[in-house]
């Protein structure tokens, strides 16, 4: 079974900075109260948590370095990651933040 | 010969005195015509009234008032008026019977002007308003080209100024469409948010499509983040008082399907918050080894080297990982210009100078003329209608 978490629906349709600090909608805000809990509970209940990018107005490249490489240093093992992480853009437009999101998440994990 | 009474005789010497009076008056009137600052009668709108002042001196901007066309005319007078501002100079004598202008800016000499111009003196007005509360009134609105009226007023001038109140059906650009600037201080992606949809809505659907697939929203929102991150450091010492703020626009050109987005801020610049932490070390080698390479003398420290500062971090972004949020930053402006069909990212800072643009190397250089803050420029060609 798959889990979905929309950004756009769930949080907000303009994602902010990548601390509380800098300003409303963060990246840090995002991944401690929805990502991880829902990441957590997909992988407690061995399912695939689908993150949807779209429909936003558009990402800083901080928003999802926080969001996405911020869950390798809070402690999520890349097995974690890749069984049951998904991160979905389902238009041109996004998709190039889901590859930025991908590659953040390597690069946080190379440096681990 | 008759004898003069007492009184004739006050009255004669008092005579004597007030002609003196009015004759050195009106010499000095005529000097200071010659010389082009004569007091002159003046039409001002204040407190919801038009009024008649006398206004001594005009601080005349220049023809083209454009950063890109007209870059030292137009820094030097946006300097002018910067340290008039706080000289207190431009506000309204009350003391005086019938108000009284020491010295006013005169923006009935513009013929032609660009809103990214416009943006950083929007910014000077605004940044006193918020550290004052006062507005300065603007002089002789009615001589004022009709291009650049609208222009300012399409801005948010009205709002800093004490101007006529006009409606917006009053003033037409033709088939330029100017939003009005935000500013703020925090990296609010609303605001960004907000600019991005007007501007898209101002283009036909494709045009519109094509200018979010290039993404301005993520560059935008980088920039104010550098803005409200590095550029008032705590402790830094002001020429100026400070505000802390950012100001943005965008302009759009319907029949060209020509996007101009413009962010700006009054603080230190990048060259001086460069380098630091890890990304330091890795900045600091490269540009070694590119004014070896020049043979340069002088320390990376230099303020000739502002331009190829900015550019030296500019690739160090687009090839490290692993950086602090700054560096990365500075890529993701360049990405909303490379994801355009035609794409221009210009970068002012202090004395630095980059450009981006599409099918061209980069290119840095010195300006003489230090800007003061950072302007960053997008300009987006989208396409015609399919």
């Amino acid at each position: 079974m798959t889990r979905t978490l929309s950004i756009e629906a769930e949080f907000t349709r303009y994602p902010g900075p990548r601390y509380r600090k800098d300003g409303p909608y963060s990246g840090e805000e995002f991944r401690e109260v929805l990502l991880e809990p829902r990441l957590k509970q997909a992988i407690y209940s061995h399912e695939k948590l689908e993150v949807i990018l779209d429909k936003v107005s558009g990402y800083g490249s901080s928003f999802l370095e926080e969001a996405f490489g911020g869950l390798v240093r809070c402690g999520f093992t890349k097995k974690q990651i890749t069984e049951n992480l998904e991160i979905v853009a389902d238009t041109p437009r996004f998709t190039h933040h889901k590859l930025r999101a991908l590659s953040y998440i390597d690069d946080a994990l190379k440096r681990k | 010969m008759r004898k003069l009474r007492p009184y004739h005789k006050v009255w004669l010497k008092r005579h004597a005195r007030r002609l003196n009076q009015r004759r050195v008056s009106w010499k000095e009137w005529k000097r200071d015509q010659r010389n082009g600052i004569g007091r002159r009668r003046a039409t001002i709108y204040k407190d919801g009234q038009q009024k008649q002042i006398w206004a001594e001196r005009a601080i005349p901007a220049p023809e083209v008032f454009s950063l890109d066309s007209n870059y030292t005319e137009t820094l030097l007078y946006i300097t002018q008026i910067r340290d008039r501002l706080f000289s207190n100079n431009l506000l309204i004598n009350r003391n005086k019977r019938r108000g009284h202008l020491k010295e006013y800016a005169d923006f009935g000499t513009i013929k032609d002007i660009s809103p990214t111009a416009a943006l950083v003196l929007a910014a000077e007005f605004d940044r006193y308003r918020h550290l004052t509360g006062l507005k300065f009134c603007t002089v002789d609105e009615h001589r004022w080209d009709y291009f650049v009226l609208s222009v300012l007023r399409s801005l948010g001038f009205h709002e800093l100024l004490e101007m006529k109140p006009l409606s917006s059906e009053q003033f037409d650009l033709g088939s330029t469409r100017v939003l009005q600037f935000l500013s703020g201080e925090q990296a609010i992606g609303e605001s960004v948010g907000r600019l991005q949809d007007a501007l898209a809505e101002l283009l036909p659907d494709d045009a519109a499509q094509r200018l979010l697939y290039a993404e301005p929203y993520g560059g935008i929102f980088e920039a104010i983040l550098n803005s409200w991150s590095w550029a008032y450091p705590e402790g830094h010492s002001w020429l100026h008082p400070s505000v802390h703020r950012w100001w943005m626009t965008g302009y759009v050109d319907t029949s060209e399907n020509f996007v101009t987005i413009a962010v700006y801020d009054q603080g230190v610049t990048i060259p001086f918050s460069l380098p630091f932490g890890k990304y330091a070390e890795r900045h600091e080698r490269l540009l070694s080894k590119v004014l070896s390479y020049l043979k340069f003398t002088g320390t990376i420290s230099d303020m000739r080297l502002d331009g190829l500062a900015i550019r030296t971090a500019m690739k160090i972004a687009k090839t490290s990982t692993g950086l602090l949020q700054h560096g990365k930053g500075l890529h993701s402006m360049q990405e909303v210009a490379e994801r355009a069909e035609y794409g221009r990212l210009r970068i002012l800072s202090r004395h630095g100078e980059y450009i981006w643009e599409t099918g061209t190397r980069p290119t840095s250089q010195y300006n003489e003329l230090p800007f003061h803050g950072t302007l960053i420029e997008w300009q987006l060609g989208l396409g015609k209608e399919r």
